[in-house]
Order: structure tokens, then sequence, then C-alpha cells
């Protein structure tokens, strides 16, 4: 009953403050893709000119993770299966949150735009087996200068 | 050079932007417009979504587990008599303690009265077992062993009392209940295990494991009310009277006055007060005696009990 | 050494391919980091700590595999690609690998 208790305690907190969490970092997600909105980023495989132009290899990364409320709200939709909605979410913020990460490296090197964009996520796992610490998304392309 | 062998596509794809680049700014045909924020998530509220998701999968697996413990309640109850007792010769020698004479031969003749009201199908038969522990408790298990504790036999205030512990004891055996019970327990650990391990582990487990345990308690305190209700009915065949049943709850209810009990939905037996009203409505209904003489304690179990409580006392 | 993940240099010319270089480091985080994290876990969001990590260990497998590119006297790796692997139970394999180039 205690083990409930507490499991329980630790998914209202997960959920409160998971929630205020990820509202404040849309926010600033949000804030930040307008501030960096001019830095342009494409995946294509080629730059857009052959005239000379330095380059750079720029890269963003974060790791996140799931608070318990996301994590039992997927494990149960495991059961009945389809959309995992508490961790499309929780991808989709710490990919931006890559992107801008990228973006900021490019813009403390005076680049404009960036090329050739590809994006990784690993999955850390914990120590128990089959456990998960959290998931890294990685941003990375080359950064045109002048 | 490195062109030609490196990629040949490569060579095309930017010569053919060069054209524009030679107008204006290589960059001008290049922009990213802000994209509409929030078309790779799905925006519906987490807590609703838990809601529907709990509600569903606690229904399924409460009718599953419900289900299967009928199922395997109902089954239990064809397994022969003979095997229980096989399963229980392995730990049967485990209830065998040194019981005092006098109480071993006065347990051992109330309960073959009792067994002989109960009208026990054949081959069925009870074993009665006592054990030196200030525990105040009795229990039924595999095989029609019956274990009463000496903290019992110390606090009931009658022999009538003390009957309808046995009494309750003996209907839990011919209602088949201990096999039930470990059939059940069997079937629905393994259904939840199953399920959590399908569904990846300790985080559901945290969930279903307490509606497990919770199924199991219902199924318990039935198991309970039945017992009580043909226990009543053998007593009442014994003694020509139903006195001293209510008795038995009271002490068991003052036996644990002041001490922390689970409220009934936690506990695997109903509360005192609820079997005491069912006790008398039977009584009441069925047009029995509900009082009559009460029989103490034989002199000889009395002495050997006090100096029991004695040892234990000075232990 | 120009690092770069493009396939080609504008206004440079390969004069050389020297092959395949790569860079790799294998890392595993220490208990503390592993309780830091596990605390986090309750409320989501970033784990700080492991971003990191897992940058540092980024860094050190680009910065072998420029010493790779140095060592068969390149001045460019193209095409760089980054690769990342859990080896066994909370240990990662970090690799970086691209194509050794010398520009003229």
């Amino acid at each position: 009953m205690l083990d409930l208790a507490i499991f329980a305690a630790l998914v209202v907190v997960g959920y409160v403050v998971g929630r205020i969490l990820e509202a404040r970092h849309y926010r600033s997600i949000r804030e930040r893709e307008q501030t960096y909105g001019d830095i342009m980023m494409f995946a294509s495989r080629f730059p857009p000119t052959l005239n000379p132009m330095r380059q750079d290899l720029v890269a963003g990364s974060v790791v996140v993770s799931a608070d318990y409320f996301k994590v039992l709200v997927a494990r149960l939709q495991g059961i009945v299966g389809g959309r995992l909605k508490t961790y499309e979410s929780l991808l989709d913020r710490a990919r931006r949150e890559a992107i801008l990460r990228m973006k900021e490296d490019a813009r403390g090197r005076g680049a404009r735009m960036i090329v050739n964009v590809k994006f990784q996520t690993f999955s850390i796992p914990g120590r128990k087996p089959g456990s998960l610490v959290g998931v890294e998304m990685l941003a990375y392309g080359t950064a045109l200068l002048g | 050079m490195a062109e030609q062998d490196g990629n040949p596509q490569g060579v095309a794809a930017p010569r053919s932007r060069e054209q524009p680049a030679s107008a204006g700014p290589a960059v001008a045909e290049y922009s990213n417009p802000q994209i509409l924020d929030g078309i790779n998530v799905t925006r519906t509220h987490p807590l609703a979504d838990f809601a529907r998701l709990l509600g569903g999968i606690v229904v399924v697996v409460g009718i599953v587990i419900v289900a299967l413990a009928l199922l395997a309640g109902h089954l239990a109850k064809y397994v022969p008599f003979e095997s229980e007792r096989d399963i229980a010769e392995r730990f049967a020698d485990r209830l065998d303690g040194d019981t005092p004479r006098p109480v071993a031969d006065y347990l051992n003749a109330l309960t073959q009265r009792l067994a002989a009201a109960h009208g026990l199908p054949p081959g069925m038969t009870i074993t009665v077992h006592y054990l030196p522990d200030a525990t105040v408790n009795a229990f039924a298990t595999l095989g029609g062993h019956v274990a009463i504790y000496d903290g019992l036999l110390q606090k009931m205030p009658n022999e009538n009392a003390l009957a309808m512990v046995i009494s309750h004891e003996i209907a839990h055996v011919k209602l088949r209940h201990p096999i039930t019970s470990m059939g059940r327990g069997i079937v629905v650990g393994v259904a939840l295990a199953g399920i959590s391990a399908a569904a990846g582990g300790d985080i559901v487990g945290q969930v279903l494991g307490p509606a497990g345990l919770l199924t199991m308690m219902s199924f318990s305190r039935d198991q309970e009310r039945a017992a009580d209700v043909a226990a009543l009915e053998a007593l009442v065949k014994v003694y020509g009277h139903a006195g001293g049943a209510a008795d038995t709850f009271r002490t068991l209810r003052d036996a644990y006055t002041g001490k922390p009990r689970p409220p009934e939905f936690f506990s695997t037996h109903p509360l005192d007060a609820d079997r005491i009203a069912v006790i008398e409505s039977t009584v009441t209904e069925q047009g029995w005696a509900a009082t009559g003489e009460l029989a103490a304690y034989p002199e000889e179990v009395r002495a050997a009990l006090a100096a029991s409580q004695k040892s234990t006392a000075s232990e | 050494m120009l690092v770069t993940n493009l396939e080609i240099v504008p206004g440079k010319r390969v004069g050389k391919h020297l092959g395949l270089v790569q860079g790799s480091t294998v890392r595993s985080k220490h208990v503390g980091k592993d309780i830091m994290a596990g605390l986090k876990n309750i409320v989501g969001g970033e784990l700080k700590g492991y971003t990191d990590l897992l940058k540092e260990a980024r860094d050190e497998a680009t910065q072998r595999m420029v010493k790779q590119a140095e060592s068969v006297g390149a001045n460019a790796v193209l095409n760089v690609r980054y690769s990342t692997s859990s080896i066994t139970q909370g240990a990662a394999e970090m690799l970086a690998y691209g194509t050794a180039v010398f520009l003229e």
C-alpha cells in the first residue's frame, strides 16, 4: 500500500512539475525560434553556391527524460498500442531544442545558413537491463560563413 | 577530379543553383519561413488520456482476473481431496508442536463432533493442530488441516465460542476454500505477472498488483461469510442453540481493540461487527435458539492452558 | 583542419582522397550522475549532466577523427557522420567518421 502511495505521489509530482516545465520550455523554444529565425537551415547536401566560402561543422544536442506521469501513460498506452501522445511532445521539444542549440553554435561563428542538417536520436540505457535514462537528440550540419 | 569520381550528382546540383547566385546574393532564393507550430504533437489533455487508458485497462484486466479467478475457483473444487492431502503432507508435520495431552484430546474430540455435524463428504477428514503461540487466531489449510493458536484458546470465553471457530475452519475445508484460494492465487498471480511483463515491467505492475490483491481479498471475504453461515448451522446441530457464536467475534474484536486493523476493503475478513450482525440475522431467519446453556472448558484443559500461559509469560 | 558534413568544398578542389578516418570513444557515466538523473526522471526535462557528457564524448570522437586525418596528411574531413550506440548497460560508444582529403 505504501509503495503505491509513494508511486502515486511521484506520478502527481511528475505531472504537475513536468507540465509546468514543458509549458515553460515551449515558451522558450518559440521565443528562441524567433530569435534564430534568420539562420536558415536545409537538409540538402549541397551548398547554394560553389563560390569560395568558409564552412564549419556545427552541432546542438540535448538529453531529455520523461517524467513519471509521461512514462506511466506511455506504458499503459503500450498495452493497447497506438499513439504515445506524451512522448510526442517530449521528442518534439527535444529536437527543436537541439536545432536551436545548433543554430546558436552557428550564430556564434557568424554563420547565417546551415546545410546538410542531420538528426540522430540515441536512447541512453540505464544500469538496470531494459531501463532508460533518457534520450539524446543531436542535430548537426555544416554552417556556411560569409 | 574529385567532383567527378566522388559524386557526379554533386556537381550538377550546385551548378544549377549557381545561375541565380550570379544575379544576386547567393542565398536569395533560400528562405526559412516560420513553420506552423504543434503539427508533430497531439493536443489532447494528458489527464483525460490517462483517465481513459487507466479506466479501460483496469476494467478489462479486472474482468479477466475475476473471470480467471471464478474459473480457477470452480475447477479447484474438482481436485480430489486426496491430492489436496498429498500436497499438505509436505508441510503438515510443521503444524505439530508439543501439545499438552488434555488439550490435544479435547480439541480432537470437539473437532470430530463438529465435523460429524457438518456432514463432510466421504474421504474428507479433519486434523486439528494446536500451535503454542500467543497469536489470537486459527486457520484451515490444504488437506483438512485446522490449526488453533494457544492465544485463541486462552481468549475464548467458553467452549461454544471455541467450537464456533473450529466449526468455521471446518466449513472452510468442507467448502474447499484452501484449494480454491490456492488455485485462484496461482492463476491470478500468473495472469498479473504476464500482463505487467507484457506491458514492460515494474511501473504497470505497481498499478496492477494492488488491483489483483483487492480482487483476492474480496473473494476471501465472501468465503469467510459463507464459512460463518455453515459453521453456525453445525454449531446449532451440536449444541441445540447458537449461543456463544457471537461471543467469538466479540472476543476477536476486543483482542484487537486498540491495535490498528485495516478497513474492511483492505482486509481478508469482514469486520467483526458485520459478522455478528450476519450471525444474529441468520439465527432469526432459521428460527434457531439464539442462546442456551454455555459449556465451559473441562477442568484438566483449563489447567493445561494456565500452565502453558505461565510458560509463555515467563519467556 | 576543415571538418564538414558536406561532400564538396566550394571554391576548393580535392587533390587527394586519403580514405576513411574515424574517431570513437566509449563512455560510461558515474553512479552519482545516475542518481541525479534518477531524481530528475520524476519530473522529466533536460538531463544537463548527460547532455554535457555526450557532448564531451562526441567532441573527443571528433578530435580523434581529426588526429587520424592529420596522420594521413589530410587538411580536411568531408561528409562527416556521427553515430551513437549503447554497448552494455550504462555505456555508450560515440563514433565520428568521414573522408580524409587534401584540398588544393
